[in-house]
């Protein structure tokens, strides 16, 4: 990995944590997809899912665990859902808008490189 | 790599990037940074300084160890700013939702399933009634609309501050809280006062009952005062009030209470006119039954109530005077009610206020205490109206209903009103219209403030001169040296004309009055100086839990009235009657009492009716033991209430409700008396309610009962009373996840420590929802105050403060009100 890729990928852990702790909307996980564009595909999905997927989940060290377990049973059973799935299902879909978007990145630039 | 496979490359991640997207917009609750979790932060009130723009100087709010939160200001305007403030911080979903039921907007949070209900109370007018109550409080009484101003921008400083984004009812729904204004407060009052409110419904299942089967069966069931009442009166005596009665009016008690107030002569209404207007009862009632409602006074001999007694100097251990109340309403999560003490020069009132409403309904100062129950004399009656088209008749003139549009959910609707109120329903050229009495302005809410600034008994009445006139509330009061009753608010009366000729002015209707002509309208309310009210009895005692308020020479009659059993009235007096010299002590173990006094009638009853059966098996034999040995109390651990409870269940289905269901009418007759199920077992077990045996039907319910329990519940020893028998304090959102329970609890519903459940042949048996929302016991002469409610000051499910005093509250343990260490200090500053 070269110096630049492992400068990107930083750049992007870095955009992963400031999207969650100062946005916490993931739909912006985007971002941090986007400066993985030089990685190859494997790498760059699973570097950007883990990204994404960890500071999201880094959130809840904010909250007492006690509570997050509490909470999740409740909204679980309001909403039918297992309630460690109500735990991880927001920050699965940061990862997973975080790997995709660098799938999208990463293709985008292999495609203008072929041009 | 192939161009092609790039290609696809980018269209799928395209594609799991909006959908991934489109789902993470849907999941907002479940984000962790800005949904749900966010409310974590509100499950800890820790102590501290904050600022809040609007005061005019720093308050302190001290919370002790029990939840309650002792508010200290150097100005009313700072006392209820900050009271706004407080009580938005620990409930502001809970006042917000409330208000907009209130309103009839709830659909505007729920969508088109709030429909029902936003129909309902619009159609009964409480968003109306709020909008006139505004407006002329503002114009006629200023400086108390000030303070209510002072309450709502207390909590709109804490809404520009959070944006309630610690309140759980707000992220789950993906709203935000609305501002708040005098208007939601006040129309909240108009829900309390519609929730207590007596007459409407009722009014329209006696009319039902007595056209399906009859004046004889009528009274038979329902007697103007209920069977074994007549001598348990909130007022001690007669009903002379103030040295005025009925006999002062040439009237006999005896004679009037035996008119049938169903014929034209009262009502103005023809009995054919009346038997046809079957199908527009039940749908009035229909469409004035909010299906969100509050369970109140509305429903015929629902028996719901509450408790409350006083005791005189000379009476008490002590020499001092003393009062208990617990006002029974939905146990809601969180409680109607949040614990307060509010101190700025002129007021020092400890108690409970009704969340969203600034000061204390129910509580102490230093020298008096107040307390309250329903009277369940009729404050709402209802009309009958000769239409056509849009106009309504009146006096031989048509006049143009008054209309409303209203969109709710996207829905158009027109609501109608004439002269005596809005129309309720409507079928061909008949109509039936609410005349209730909060069209006119009620100012409950400058009498609370008042009340809360009093510090004697004499100012305790002054402030009670405001009250109403909805809805007539008993009130209990003690100061220092005194201790009474009166029953404050407004009763409607109506002229009536006796077939002797003679006249006389009559408290509400039990049947439609007719609305075309002026003859039935509500001519006034009852005088101050008359309604139902006494000082120190000689006795030494008043109990006011909802049985008639006076006796048969009250010179008003409460002819629409719909009192409850009794039961709790009956067993407070056997109490109090055998207790001189009251302490504190006897004060809790009475408000504890799960014995019920009718259970210790009716079941010697129901023994005998059994004792000669043979053949029995196991099970009965058992079931005889039980109920042979039974002390009438109802505790978790006994089996003899749960036999009692199907063995009068079974009786009630083959005795008064299979009359009622072969008479079409069994669902606007929720429960029939106990009292008249034991007067006409005792005087008259040949009656055809019984089929013509008492006895006979008593061993087939019996046989019915035990083969249910047997089925249900097992052998005996699966017959524990809490296995049935459980609380389930509900949250408002309707959500089982937000509420507590269910837990097996104590009582029935006729014990003063209350169960209430219906009495139905059923297994589960539909949980207890109502009961004590809060227990109280003042003794100001020294300086004792108790109590107890079954939650805690916040809303959030996660804190503790949550339901920190359920447990006391079900265990029948109180928290003294003074003198607990602080928990939790904060410092509000301008």
């Amino acid at each position: 990995m070269s110096h630049r890729d492992l400068l990107l990928l930083l750049i992007s852990v870095i955009s992963a944590i400031m999207v969650a702790f100062l946005t916490s909307y993931a739909i912006l996980a985007i971002i941090p997809g986007i400066f993985l564009f030089s990685q190859k595909f494997r790498y760059g999905m699973i570097a950007g899912f883990l990204e994404s997927f960890l500071s999201f989940m880094a959130i809840y060290i904010e909250y007492p665990l006690g509570y997050v377990s509490r909470l999740s049973a409740i909204i679980g059973g309001i909403i039918g859902m297992p309630s460690f799935l109500i735990i991880i299902i927001y920050p699965l879909l940061a990862g997973i808008i975080t790997a995709f978007s660098a799938a999208l990145f990463i293709s985008v630039n292999l495609v203008a490189a072929k041009k | 790599m192939k161009r092609k496979f790039l290609a696809i490359m980018i269209v799928i991640s395209m594609v799991v990037i909006s959908l991934s997207s489109y789902a993470s917009v849907q999941l907002q609750a479940v984000n962790p940074g800005t949904g749900v979790f966010q409310t974590i932060n509100g499950a800890n009130i820790t102590s501290g300084t904050y600022t809040i723009p609007g005061l005019q100087d720093k308050v302190t709010v001290d919370i002790d160890t029990s939840g309650m939160a002792h508010i200290h200001a150097s100005s009313l305007h700072d006392l209820f700013y900050a009271q706004g403030y407080y009580s938005a911080s620990m409930r502001l979903f809970q006042m917000e939702l409330q208000s907009s039921i209130a309103a009839g907007n709830v659909s505007q949070f729920v969508g088109a399933a709030g429909v029902p209900s936003d129909l309902s109370l619009r159609t009964v007018g409480l968003n109306a009634n709020a909008m006139i109550l505004v407006h002329y409080m503002e114009e006629n009484y200023p400086q108390y609309y000030s303070y209510l101003q002072d309450y709502a921008s207390g909590v709109n400083a804490y809404i520009n501050q959070t944006g309630g984004s610690t309140h759980l009812g707000f992220k789950l729904l993906g709203v935000s809280p609305f501002r708040w204004t005098v208007f939601d407060s006040l129309v909240w009052q108009e829900y309390m006062a519609w929730s207590l409110a007596t007459g409407s419904c009722s009014v329209l299942q006696s009319d039902i009952f007595y056209n399906a089967m009859g004046y004889q069966n009528y009274s038979s069931i329902y007697p103007y005062y209920p069977y074994f009442t007549q001598n348990i009166t909130m007022i001690p005596g007669n009903g002379t009030v103030n040295g005025y009665n009925l006999t002062d009016q040439g009237i006999s008690p005896g004679y009037f209470w035996n008119l049938d107030f169903f014929q034209e002569w009262a009502t103005g209404v023809s009995k054919s006119t009346l038997n046809s207007l079957q199908n527009l009862l039940e749908k009035a009632y229909q469409n004035i039954k909010d299906p969100f409602s509050l369970p109140g006074s509305h429903d015929f001999g629902s028996s719901i109530g509450s408790n409350s007694w006083i005791i005189t100097a000379n009476y008490s251990s002590d020499g001092v005077p003393m009062m208990a109340n617990d006002p029974h309403l939905p146990l809601l999560a969180p409680s109607l009610w949040i614990p307060l003490q509010l101190e700025a020069p002129g007021i020092n009132v400890t108690g409970w206020g009704l969340a969203g409403l600034p000061g204390i309904l129910i509580g102490h100062t230093s020298t008096t205490s107040f307390g309250l129950t329903t009277p369940e004399g009729n404050s709402a009656n209802d009309y009958l109206e000769i239409l056509r088209g849009n106009d309504y008749l009146y006096n031989g003139t048509y006049y143009a209903m008054s209309q409303e549009n209203i969109t709710l959910a996207g829905e158009h609707f027109t609501l109608y009103s004439t002269n005596n109120g809005p129309l309720i329903a409507r079928e061909g050229n008949f109509g039936i219209s609410l005349n209730w009495d909060a069209r006119q302005p009620s100012l409950d809410a400058i009498a609370e403030i008042m009340l809360d600034e009093a510090s004697n008994y004499t100012q305790m009445l002054d402030a009670l001169k405001y009250w109403g006139p909805a809805p007539p509330q008993n009130f209990a009061l003690v100061s220092l040296h005194h201790a009474g009753y009166i029953t404050a608010g407004g009763y409607p009366l109506i002229n009536e004309t006796l077939p002797d000729g003679k006249k006389v002015s009559v408290v509400g209707s039990v049947s439609l009055l007719n609305g075309s002509v002026a003859k039935y309208q509500p001519s006034g309310y009852v005088p101050f100086r008359y309604l139902p009210q006494d000082v120190n009895p000689s006795r030494g005692y008043m109990f006011a839990p909802n049985q008639p308020t006076v006796g048969e020479n009250y010179p008003y009659p409460f002819v629409g009235s719909y009192w409850t059993t009794g039961g709790r009235a009956e067993s407070i007096s056997h109490y109090l009657a055998t207790h001189r010299k009251m302490t504190l002590s006897d004060m809790m173990q009475l408000q504890s009492n799960v014995t019920d006094y009718w259970a210790g009638q009716f079941t010697p009853l129901l023994l005998k009716a059994v004792s000669g059966m043979t053949g029995l098996n196991y099970s009965e034999r058992s079931a005889i033991t039980l109920l042979s040995s039974w002390n009438y109390t109802y505790t978790q651990n006994m089996k003899a209430p749960t036999v009692y409870y199907y063995f009068s269940a079974a009786l009630y289905n083959l005795s008064f409700y299979r009359i009622y269901s072969q008479n079409d009418i069994r669902q606007y007759e929720p429960s029939p008396y106990i009292n008249t199920a034991i007067y006409l077992a005792e005087n008259d077990p040949n009656s055809s309610w019984f089929n013509g045996n008492f006895t006979s039907l008593a061993r087939q319910a019996f046989v019915i009962a035990v083969g249910f329990m047997d089925h249900n519940l097992g052998n005996v020893s699966g017959w524990d009373w809490g296995g049935i028998h459980k609380l389930e304090i509900c949250s408002l959102t309707e959500l089982p996840q937000l509420s507590i329970g269910p837990i097996p609890v104590w009582g029935g519903r006729h014990t003063v420590s209350v169960g209430y459940t219906p009495r139905v042949l059923e297994y589960p048996i539909p949980y207890v929802l109502n009961g004590s929302s809060l227990r109280t016991i003042a003794r100001p002469g020294t300086g004792t105050f108790y109590g107890v409610f079954p939650g805690g000051p916040s809303e959030n499910v996660l804190s503790y403060w949550f339901d920190n005093q359920l447990d006391s509250w079900l265990n029948h343990q109180y928290y003294p009100m003074y003198g607990l260490p602080t928990e939790v200090k904060l410092t509000y500053e301008p």
